[in-house]
């Protein structure tokens, strides 16, 4: 159970919140109500329910499924305030209700525009989430950051201007919206972008002029700014990013002082702001995913085997991928219930998705799944915020 | 909050807001968090009074402290389902304002679970109207509001 018992500071507290609640009968309960809210009204520290303390009214709506909360935020200021916070999300995973949905970016069928279908853990309750603000983009980043999906800069293509862009969305699944955070320093496409530690770095790219970018910077969003930290020794681009341990790295894509395609891991240290450097990279990555303490590739050269890296010794491992056949078939990873996903990128129905378990017994790691994207899969992350109701678990799925 | 009474038997006695007195046994009464500090400085000549806990919340608690089955999840599971199943919307709030206040083990999270299913799938009005909460959302607020959570509801509850 989660701790309600916060000491006698709440309790006094709470106690205030309803000092008229007097003969118990409902009318007066009602009664005490209005006076409750009337006092509360210009007070920053409202109850949430009134005659509750905060703590029981916290885990209350915690509890409620997934499905109502966009209802909740409808209800006033002070729960819209609370379902968009990340103590929400913390509450839900003391109320042990936390589960995982995935986000995947989806090719419409014209093959023009994309957008997000957001399905459960069973690849049902499909639903589309609204169209991305902003111009249209190509090359943005996508990563989750308190439970919340961030589309960070990318390149805008529009009829009279084609350049990088430094904009910022965020979509917040709760409340089912997109709202636009503070612009980056630096506009920028085909750049790496991860989050470490509760904060989203982005390094290199190109810029506005397509120019190669070294410079890179990090967001906090606490105080939604992005501030510029060290660059890295040379430009880099085409590149891609992931945290582990409170470190960023960043491997793949080129490098302005590199013939071809660079082996060089750069790794930036939050706390001593620098940047040093491992040589024993992977190339041309394809597809790549974050899972426990483990980095999944699939490399250009070889989409038949997973490279799997491990930061604690620096070591990669091949793993090969069972697929039968002699054609070159790619793959997109999402994560889930801590298995990789593997989406194929083929059209034809007979390449389903493939699912990597690193801990299943030795021969039993790969497995099929049914949960395919309605198109060509293009991104895919997961959320972890609510649970699914089991009731909506149970009714067919509207495709 | 503690005034003497004559000393009669081991149990605590506790004074609803209504007035009635109860006598329970203090393994009873350790299990109200709220009141455990006050258990222990007092004897059985106590009577600890609750501002704002009415007679009938009071014994819905002790009925769940005393009838609730020490094991067997399923044989909980059962019993918590049929302490709650008779009870009103206006009875479970009342309740769940006894229990916060009381901090009762295992029955705010009973409680909680409880209400949270009240809320599921019902309108933002419905939801409004049972807390007491004023909406406090201009119009255009509002219908921005109604805009986002278009797509959570296909069909809501009848109130």
């Amino acid at each position: 159970m989660p701790g309600f018992v916060t000491g006698k500071k709440r309790f006094t507290k709470s106690k205030m919140c309803y000092p008229n609640l007097a003969n118990g009968d409902e009318l007066t309960l009602s009664k005490s109500n209005h006076f409750v809210k009337s006092e509360a009204m210009d007070d920053e520290d409202s109850p949430i329910l009134s005659g509750l303390s905060d703590d029981v009214s916290k885990y209350c709506l915690a509890l409620v499924p997934r499905s109502d909360f966009s209802a909740m935020a409808g209800v006033c200021k002070r729960w819209r305030c609370f379902i968009q916070s990340k103590e929400f999300i913390t509450e839900r995973k003391l109320a042990g209700v936390l589960d995982e949905w995935l986000y995947i970016l989806t090719a419409d069928s014209e093959g023009k525009g994309s957008h997000w279908e957001v399905m459960d853990c069973l690849g049902r309750n499909r639903r589309s989430l609204p169209p991305m603000p902003g111009p249209a983009k190509a090359e943005f980043e996508v990563v989750v950051l308190n439970g919340k999906l961030l589309l960070v800069a990318g390149y805008s293509a529009t009829d009279e201007t084609a350049s990088a862009s430094a904009e910022v969305y965020q979509y917040d699944c709760c409340l089912n919206s997109w709202s636009r955070l503070s612009n980056m320093n630096v506009a920028r496409y085909d750049f790496a972008c991860a989050e470490v530690n509760g904060l989203v770095y982005a390094v290199g790219g190109y810029g506005v002029d397509g120019n190669s970018l070294a410079s890179a910077e990090v967001y906090d969003p606490d105080t939604d700014k992005w501030t510029l930290i060290e660059s890295l020794r040379r430009p880099r681009y085409g590149c891609f990013a992931c945290g582990f341990e409170g470190k960023l790295y960043v491997m793949g894509g080129r490098s302005n002082f590199t013939i071809g395609n660079s082996k060089f891991v750069d790794v930036y240290d939050p706390e001593s702001h620098s940047w040093c450097e491992m040589k024993n990279g992977c190339v041309m990555v394809t597809a790549h995913a974050v899972l426990g303490n483990k980095l999944f590739c699939m490399e250009w050269k070889n989409q038949r085997k997973l490279a799997i890296f491990s930061p604690e010794d620096n070591s990669w491992k091949m793993v090969h991928v069972p697929l039968t056949g002699s054609r070159r078939i790619g793959f997109r990873f999402g994560i889930l219930d801590g298995k990789l996903l593997l989406f194929s990128l083929e059209e034809e129905p007979t390449y389903r998705t493939l699912l990597y378990d690193p801990n299943a017994a030795a021969g039993s790691e790969w497995q099929t799944s049914e949960i395919t994207p309605s198109g060509l899969c293009l991104c895919c992350v997961t959320i972890k915020v609510v649970k699914a109701v089991e009731s909506n678990l149970q009714t067919p799925l509207p495709i | 909050m503690a005034e003497k009474a004559s000393p009669s038997s081991n149990s605590i006695s506790l004074k609803t807001v209504d007035g009635k007195i109860f006598k329970v046994s203090p393994a009873i009464a350790n299990q109200m968090l709220t009141i455990q500090p006050l258990i222990k400085d007092s004897d059985s000549s106590t009577i600890i009074s609750l501002p704002d806990v009415a007679a009938f919340h009071l014994t819905k608690i002790i009925e769940y402290l005393e009838g609730k089955p020490a094991a067997a999840p399923s044989a909980v599971d059962a019993f918590e389902a049929q302490f709650v199943k008779d009870l009103s919307p206006e009875e479970l709030k009342g309740l769940l304002i006894a229990v916060g206040y009381l901090k009762v083990n295992g029955l705010v999270d009973l409680m909680a679970n409880t209400v949270a299913k009240l809320i599921e799938n019902k309108s933002v009005e419905y939801v409004r109207k049972f807390f007491g909460v004023v909406n406090d959302f201009t119009p255009a607020e509002e219908a921005k509001c109604r805009q986002e959570h278009a797509w959570a509801f296909d069909g809501v509850d009848e109130d």
